[in-house]
């Protein structure tokens, strides 16, 4: 597991794993290192970039209608009024849509591969945060 | 239409239409207005705001608000299919969604004053007398009722900052006028069939009412900032 953790969006990073329950992880979030974040988001943006580049945007709708679908739904915070939980779902789901279209991208290798694995086996990967990087166990 | 308003409860698609097509096409408005401004709202206003988030929390409670959006049009879209509408993404979006989004501020007081809108459209239908319609609203308001309060947290934040403060203004200013005609105009033929048949309760103007008395509240009660004056009154 560690080494899914370790192979962020990214780049792979090298720093002591801390698996941590919900509530540590959104207070981690909130401290996540920007360098590294804004890094996902540009990668993010580029997989998407490249699928519209290639003529396929209307085949990245549809997946990403397919993921909205079935991940809202599967993430839904139990609770209506908790905003960690919404954190937390938002956080995941933002991690899908982007592995969509680092699929579909044919980016090779995946930079989400590993993250939209671990998601998809409940976990929640966070990032680096003051030291650590963190992943939040499921619920 | 019938002479008295419609009192009985309609359980399905198929009740529907075999209380009739008048019946058939106001529930069909209704449920088609949703489907587009749940889409509009997604993609003009949500998804990008996702980007202007100022940190991670933000960003992240943005992309789950934008997805929960989605499934509301989603959702929405099925009560249309089960009723046979045909081209439901046909058709203008309200005018609020004419507006272009450019900054966090603006994000965070769209939520807490037209998200407030759309929760005061659909605790009406609450008590709609299509059951499909009453069971979803009554399933989709908690997502709402936590999309208003995430706005007016934030925004409560930000006018705690005096340099945001007039970027707040501004953005109560202009998103106010642009949701003003979301409840549509005081004379409205759609409005009288939605209430003969039993679909809404209050005109336009009393829903509109209803919009600014909470706004207001919040405006100058929780954020000291000033609301616009405005009558309930609209005919575009």
């Amino acid at each position: 597991m560690e080494a899914l953790v370790r192979a962020t969006p990214a780049g792979l990073v090298d720093l002591p794993v801390a698996v941590v329950d919900l509530r540590e992880g959104v207070a981690a979030a909130d401290r996540v290192d920007p360098a590294w974040l804004a890094a996902v988001d540009r990668r993010r943006a580029e997989c998407r970039a490249s699928v519209v580049a290639a003529g396929r945007e209307e085949e990245l709708e549809t997946a990403l209608h397919a993921v909205a679908l079935l991940a809202t739904e599967q993430l839904d915070p139990p609770d209506d009024a908790d905003v960690d939980q919404h954190v937390a779902s938002g956080a995941r789901l933002w991690l899908l849509t982007g592995a969509v279209a680092s699929a579909l991208s044919g980016a090779d290798p995946d930079p989400f591969a590993s993250w939209a694995a671990l998601v998809t086996a409940g976990w929640w990967p966070v990032g680096p945060s003051e030291g650590r990087l963190v992943v939040s166990r499921p619920t | 239409m019938t002479a008295t308003p419609f009192t009985g409860e309609v359980a399905d698609a198929a009740a529907a239409h075999a209380v009739g097509p008048d019946y058939v096409r106001a529930v069909g408005k209704v449920v088609t207005s949703h489907v587009r401004n749940e889409l509009a709202g997604a993609v003009a206003f949500d998804e990008p705001a996702i980007a202007l988030a100022p940190g991670p929390r933000e960003k992240w409670l943005a992309c789950r608000i934008a997805m929960e959006e989605y499934g509301h049009h989603l959702k929405f879209s099925k009560l249309a299919t089960e009723l046979g509408l045909d081209d439901v993404n046909a058709g203008r979006t309200l005018s609020v969604f004419d507006y272009q989004l450019t900054s966090w501020a603006e994000f965070v007081v769209l939520k807490a004053l037209v998200d407030e809108a759309e929760v005061v459209l659909m605790e009406e239908l609450v008590a709609a007398s299509y059951l499909p319609l009453r069971n979803l609203v009554v399933r989709l308001l908690p997502e709402e009722h936590f999309h208003v309060s995430f706005g007016k947290a934030r925004a409560r934040e930000l006018v705690a900052d005096p340099v945001a403060t007039p970027v707040v203004q501004q953005a109560v200013d202009d998103l106010v006028a642009f949701t003003v005609p979301f409840f549509g105009r005081s004379v409205s033929a759609n409005n009288e069939a939605y209430r003969q048949w039993g679909i809404k309760q209050r005109t336009n103007d009393e829903s509109r009412a209803h919009w600014i008395g909470r706004c207001k509240h919040f405006v100058e009660g929780e954020l000291g900032l000033r609301f616009p004056h405005l009558e309930p009154h609209w005919n575009g």
